[in-house]
């Protein structure tokens, strides 16, 4: 085998060691984001990991086994990300387990569509962005104007003129409705 | 001990890496500017490989591991450069942000939501939400009753599998 092979195998055996790690830590009770616990944990295995190869292995190329290493790392995260977010799948989810496999579009619009955008509400005001006031009405805070200035900026650079689904036609009610 | 040399391939590989955020800016701006961001990313993403086939003609390679390595780099790159430029592009959360910043002062959740999907009802809010659904044919809709296909199902029972595996309820 050579050195390069054996730096690929190191990688791979890291991986499966961190895809295996993740598995208990998603399981432990906590406030940490499950992104920050893949991330924290993939961080961790790789220095140790790569650390103790070279140590007890001998000269090993880095490279390779960071190139195996990081590739899995991102599909993992992809897949948790894919199952853990989509509001497609929880409904197709439910469909199924539904007798007849079939619902109403109105159900699903009030117990899916509506609710994700209500709990994208909260995750705004967790994060400090938006304000819910005694009425029940929204405002943006300081610090939420300023991130979506920051976002627009990035936009900007990257010619982007309109983000979402409706990007477009929301932009052009908006002039509408200053004009 | 580690050797943190790369070699050619991979050196390429971290060179045409870093070429696909540059690729994209300048598809973003000026005569060669694409509009659709969806078609943008495809071209700057084809655009990096051919950088990293021209730079392995230039440099060589040393074998097998070392090619397959580099295609891992670039690999790594391109996916999670696609999930930055989704988020950029088309986040929802993000552009629920900046449709509030658009309303421009206090709106009713009612509003916000007219707001984001400028104008159009929550009905159709719903069916565009659903529409990946409908376009992969794991569902169908009937009138106004959404049913599952059999792909769908399949879909579903796998993705139950990995809710399972990962410790997220059912």
């Amino acid at each position: 085998m050579t050195l390069d092979t054996l730096s690929l195998v190191v990688g791979l055996g890291l991986f499966v060691l961190h895809a295996l790690l993740t598995l208990v830590l998603l399981r432990v009770p906590g406030s940490l984001s499950p992104v920050l616990r893949h991330g924290g944990c993939a961080l961790a295995v790789h220095v140790a990991g790569m650390l103790a190869a070279g140590w007890w292995l001998g000269p090993l190329p880095y490279w390779p086994a960071c190139a195996v290493f990081a590739f899995g790392s991102v599909v993992w995260l992809f897949a948790y990300s894919g199952v853990y977010k989509s509001v497609c799948l929880r409904i197709l989810g439910r469909l199924v387990v539904t007798p007849g496999e079939q619902l109403a579009l109105e159900q699903l619009t009030e117990q899916y569509v509506l609710a994700e955008f209500k709990d994208r509400t909260q995750v705004l005001q967790l994060m400090g962005l938006v304000d819910q006031q005694g009425d029940g009405m929204f405002l943006l805070t300081a610090k939420g104007a300023q991130t979506a200035r920051w976002i627009q900026q990035i936009q900007r650079w990257f010619g982007i003129q309109h983000s979402g689904l409706y990007g477009a036609t929301a932009a052009a009610t908006g002039q509408e409705n200053g004009s | 001990m580690l050797d943190f040399t790369p070699s050619p391939a991979i050196f390429s590989a971290l060179l045409s890496s870093a070429s696909l955020p540059a690729f994209l800016l300048l598809l973003s701006h000026g005569p060669w500017k694409i509009a659709a961001p969806g078609h943008r990313f495809i071209c700057a993403t084809f655009l990096s490989l051919c950088c990293w086939g021209c730079l392995l003609i230039l440099t060589g390679w040393s074998g097998l591991t070392d090619l397959v390595a580099g295609f891992l780099i670039l690999a790594t790159t391109i996916l999670a450069g696609f999930t930055l430029w989704t988020l950029l592009a088309w986040g929802f959360t993000l552009s629920m942000l900046l449709a509030l910043q658009a309303a421009g002062g206090r709106v009713s959740l009612t509003e916000w939501i007219a707001r984001y999907t400028g104008g159009q009802t929550i009905d159709r809010f719903a069916l565009d939400r659903l529409g990946v659904l409908f376009r992969a044919r794991f569902a169908v809709l009937r009138g106004k009753i959404v049913t599952v296909t059999a792909h769908g199902r399949l879909v579903a029972r796998v993705s139950f599998l990995l809710r399972s595996l990962f410790g997220l309820p059912a």
